[in-house]
């Protein structure tokens, strides 16, 4: 008997129903909770939450990849599990951001069903793109040492998690349009193929709104993530290294420019290479717990709900970007080698929907996405166990905070809406 | 395009592949950062133990600890008293005494009381360590720590039978209850009060050595207790000279007279016919050059390779000078072996480990760990003992109610200042309950400093 994808889902969801509960009933057993069915409360609701969202994906796109709603439903639960124990007041708070982003994921893959018109819209997604980039320049507060924050009220809103999506969708419907004229050489010089010096124009447009984020918004984490990105959806497309080489180039230029002028940088850099005063203080403070929480996990990780970070141990931002220290404390290596598995298996899952299209559009968009995604998440892993200078993004889908979680299942939808229409015309 | 995906792939997979390199590297192989200064782990978790309690063998409580809040405290009821036995615990100095070596029990983490214990270990709910009961008399021991007054020195006793530790006390000495608050001044005090003086302290032997010369000589037949040695006030050897305590002189002490008087030159001469490689044959019987295994920390006892004795050397050594050392753990078993018919007990203070639901889950046995005589030439050495404490060094500690059996020792050290002053022995000489030694350093004659302070302890214990 074959099982459909939608029944491949749906298992899915319930096996991963059976491990968060695991998950939930341990860190009950560490605090000296009874254990009752309220233990279960939190992946109860969130595993109501997908169950809707299979059903309404079951209804709409009933060929979409299975693995999706799955590993979302495994790394939210991940995500509720450590807020839970590490701050349950914001355990809450991020249940209702999950659910607005399935909502917005169900309304994604109902209103974006056809995603090839998408493409239409082109410019207009670019140039909003680019407005919520830059507009935390103007509008934008300072939280943690970055300008990359809108306030609404009593709301702060992350203008560069949506802007992600947007700038995608302009890159892959304008690289389908104009691949050839770009990759077309125009010009030769010795064995290479040059492309017209006006091609080069957009290259530079994304890296000059990249060291803008990074001078004036002091984001060093999406300016990585922006043009890493793009970097690789145009050579993707154009199949041309002089693009990439070129941009390489400009990346190093541009970096080591800021570094010389802009101190907040330098104390960046000067936290990577020098972690571990002997007097633990000041800038250096977080990584240098995230990094001893690391070595107190061990293989297999001191238990859920028995680690020190965030509870015994000061560490501001526990639930954001350092969340992933938390993990690697009470799961261990074992904990953290699964989240990057996890990871690459969603990477494995994309690059495939990718392939799977019939048009040029649908594969650069869902490649994109999903490079988006996972690059973003190896970034911020990489910097807490200082492989890289620490750059603040949060990890896609367990970090605390609306803006990065209702745009992750926006981009998941997308994904779906694809990966339903390459099997439908395949 | 699928050239290009199957390129990027790669990529990826490389930095996977990194990524899970470094979180092996700092997961698996990052050890060392536990003891990074700047780590407050460590000290976290010290404070969240519940270490079991210290016990002595009379129920009194030499340390437990106090919840306090999410954290416990640690408490010694007994303060200065037990200090040299309990040491401390404190997370931000450390661990010292029994606290220090018995830490693994204390923390529970040795052993697990039952299957429930373990699961409970299991998800993180945390069961008392384990306690001790140790071999201290909690009477004893403040009688010894009262008895030895603001002197600078050491007692131990012991049950030279078993080799139970009844009291042991070395001077001077701290409140563990204030560890940290005193640390900056004890650690720099010129009279070291963190030192353990009984166990760690390594001291001249003086004449309490002449012990093991009078054991040497009986039990190789160079000499019998009654015969006699010329007894000068100085004697001329090699190219020195040795002389009686405050030059005393007679013209001839038989080997017993001479032991209960305490002769430095008669026993030099015997030390000259026994030799250097069978004196220090006998007192590496004894237990000299021999690492001590106890429950706190000991300090090897010294005597010098026989072959760098000169003649002068080896009679000063007979007599417990020049480069013999010793620690007054070592002096009192040197005392039980006499008391015990040649046998040396292994020396200990904990009798027994309990869980928290008062299972005992360790048990010492007692045992010997060194033949020093044979019990009959061990009996004639302790004929010798209860004649010094009859009518010789010791006479002033005589009591019609008991006999006792004792060596004084006055050990020089050459800087113009007083003579440390030794007593060891034990009592009732025909059937020992206990064996004592009393160092008091820097206080002049064993017999009159060291002895009466024994003669305290003694009918406190008897």
């Amino acid at each position: 008997m074959v099982f459909s994808n939608r029944n491949k889902e749906l298992f899915g969801i319930f096996f991963v129903f059976i491990i968060l509960s695991t998950g939930f009933i341990q860190l009950s057993l560490n605090k000296g909770q009874f254990i009752d069915i309220f233990s279960l409360g939190l992946p109860i609701i969130l595993g109501l939450f997908f169950l809707v969202t299979h059903l309404a994906v079951r209804y709409q796109s009933k060929a979409a990849d299975s693995s999706l709603l799955p590993i979302a439903f495994l790394l939210t639960g991940f995500s509720v599990l450590f807020i839970s124990r590490l701050d349950p007041d914001f355990a809450s708070k991020q249940l209702l951001w999950i659910s607005l982003g399935l909502a917005l994921l169900i309304l994604t893959i109902r209103f974006a069903a056809d995603y090839e018109r998408l493409a239409e819209y082109k410019y207009i997604f670019g140039a909003l793109g680019i407005i919520l980039l830059l507009i935390p320049i103007f509008l934008g507060k300072e939280i943690g040492g970055a300008k990359l924050w809108l306030q609404f009220g009593g709301y702060s809103f992350q203008p560069a998690e949506i802007a992600k999506i947007f700038i995608v969708i302009f890159l892959a419907a304008y690289l389908s349009e104009k691949k050839d004229l770009l990759s077309s050489g125009t010009r030769r010089v010795g064995k290479l193929e040059l492309p017209d010096t006006r091609h080069f124009a957009p290259l530079i447009v994304i890296w000059l709104i990249s060291l803008l984020i990074l001078i004036f918004e002091k984001d060093l984490g999406s300016s990585l993530l922006f043009f890493g990105v793009f970097l690789l959806i145009v050579y993707i497309s154009t199949a041309n290294f002089i693009f990439t080489f070129a941009g390489l180039v400009l990346f190093i230029f541009g970096a080591s420019v800021s570094y010389y002028f802009f101190p907040h940088v330098q104390t960046r850099i000067s936290i990577w290479i020098n972690t571990l005063p002997d007097n633990v203080s000041g800038d250096s403070y977080q990584l240098a717990q995230s990094l001893f929480a690391l070595s107190a996990g061990g293989v297999s990780g001191t238990g859920i709900g028995n680690g020190l970070l965030g509870t015994h141990i000061h560490m501001p931002a526990v639930l954001t970007d350092f969340i992933f220290s938390s993990v690697g404390e009470e799961l261990g290596l074992a904990g953290t080698v699964a989240i990057v598995l996890i990871y690459f298996y969603l990477l494995f899952r994309g690059l495939k929907i990718g392939i799977s299209q019939e048009n040029e559009f649908g594969r650069l968009l869902s490649i994109g996405l999903i490079l988006f995604l996972t690059i973003q998440a190896f970034i911020i892993i990489a910097g807490v166990v200082k492989f890289i200078p620490l750059t603040g993004v949060t990890l896609p889908l367990i970090s605390y905070g609306g803006s990065s979680i209702v745009a992750n299942f926006i981009l998941i939808g997308l994904l779906l809406s694809i990966s339903n229409k390459a099997s439908t015309n395949g | 395009m699928d050239r290009q995906l199957k390129v990027i792939f790669r990529i990826m997979s490389l930095v996977v592949a990194m990524l899970i390199s470094v979180l092996v590297f700092r997961q698996a192989l990052s050890d060392d950062l536990a003891m990074h200064p700047g780590n407050q782990r460590e000290l976290l978790a010290e404070y969240s133990i519940n270490r079991g309690s210290i016990f002595t063998i009379d129920g009194k409580v030499m340390a437990e600890s106090i919840a306090d809040g999410d954290v416990y405290k640690r408490e010694y009821p007994m303060e200065k008293i037990a200090s040299s036995v309990s040491g401390y615990w404190d997370p931000i100095r450390g661990r010292s005494g029994l606290e220090a070596s018995f830490n693994e029990w204390l923390t529970g983490k040795n052993q697990f009381a039952n299957l429930d214990d373990w699961f409970s270990t299991l998800i993180n709910q945390k069961t008392r360590g384990n306690d001790l009961t140790l071999t201290i008399d909690s009477n004893l021991q403040e009688t010894a720590w009262e008895s030895l007054g603001d002197n600078k020195g050491a007692i131990v006793v012991i049950d030279p039978k078993s080799g139970a530790i009844k009291a042991l006390v070395s001077k001077p000495s701290y409140d563990p209850n204030t560890i940290n608050e005193l640390w900056k001044d004890i650690s720099t005090d010129d009279d070291s009060p963190l030192l353990n003086r009984a166990t760690l302290g390594l001291y001249p032997p003086g004449s309490t050595f002449k012990i093991i010369t009078a054991g040497a000589g009986l039990a190789l037949d160079v000499v019998e207790p009654d015969t006699k040695f010329k007894s000068p006030g100085e004697l001329s050897v090699g190219g020195g000279t040795v002389e009686n305590y405050a030059g005393t002189s007679n013209r001839s002490l038989t080997v017993e007279k001479a032991f209960t008087l305490s002769s430095n030159t008669v026993f030099a001469q015997i030390g000259l016919e026994l030799g250097a490689e069978n004196l220090v044959r006998i007192a590496r019987d004894f237990g000299f050059d021999n690492k001590l295994d106890f429950d706190l920390p000991t300090s090897k006892s010294t005597i010098p390779d026989p072959q760098n004795m000169d003649e002068v050397m080896l009679a000063w050594s007979a007599v417990g000078q020049g480069e013999t050392l010793v620690t007054p753990l070592h002096m009192v078993l040197i005392a039980s072996a006499i008391a015990n018919g040649g046998d040396i007990p292994k020396p200990y203070l904990v009798e027994d480990v309990r869980n928290y639901q008062g299972g005992i889950v360790m048990k010492h046995k007692p045992r010997m760990i060194g033949k020093a005589l044979d019990s009959d030439i061990a009996d004639e050495v302790k004929n010798m003992m209860v004649k010094v404490v009859e009518n010789g060094t010791a006479q002033r500690i005589w009591t019609p109610n008991y006999e006792i059996a004792g060596k004084t020792g006055s050990a020089e050290i050459f800087d113009d200042k007083p003579a440390h002053a030794w007593f060891t022995g034990f009592a009732p000489a025909d059937d020992p309950k206990i064996a004592i030694v009393v160092l008091v350093e820097e206080k002049g004659l064993g017999g009159k400093i060291a002895a009466p302070i024994a003669k305290d302890i003694i009918s406190e214990a008897l």
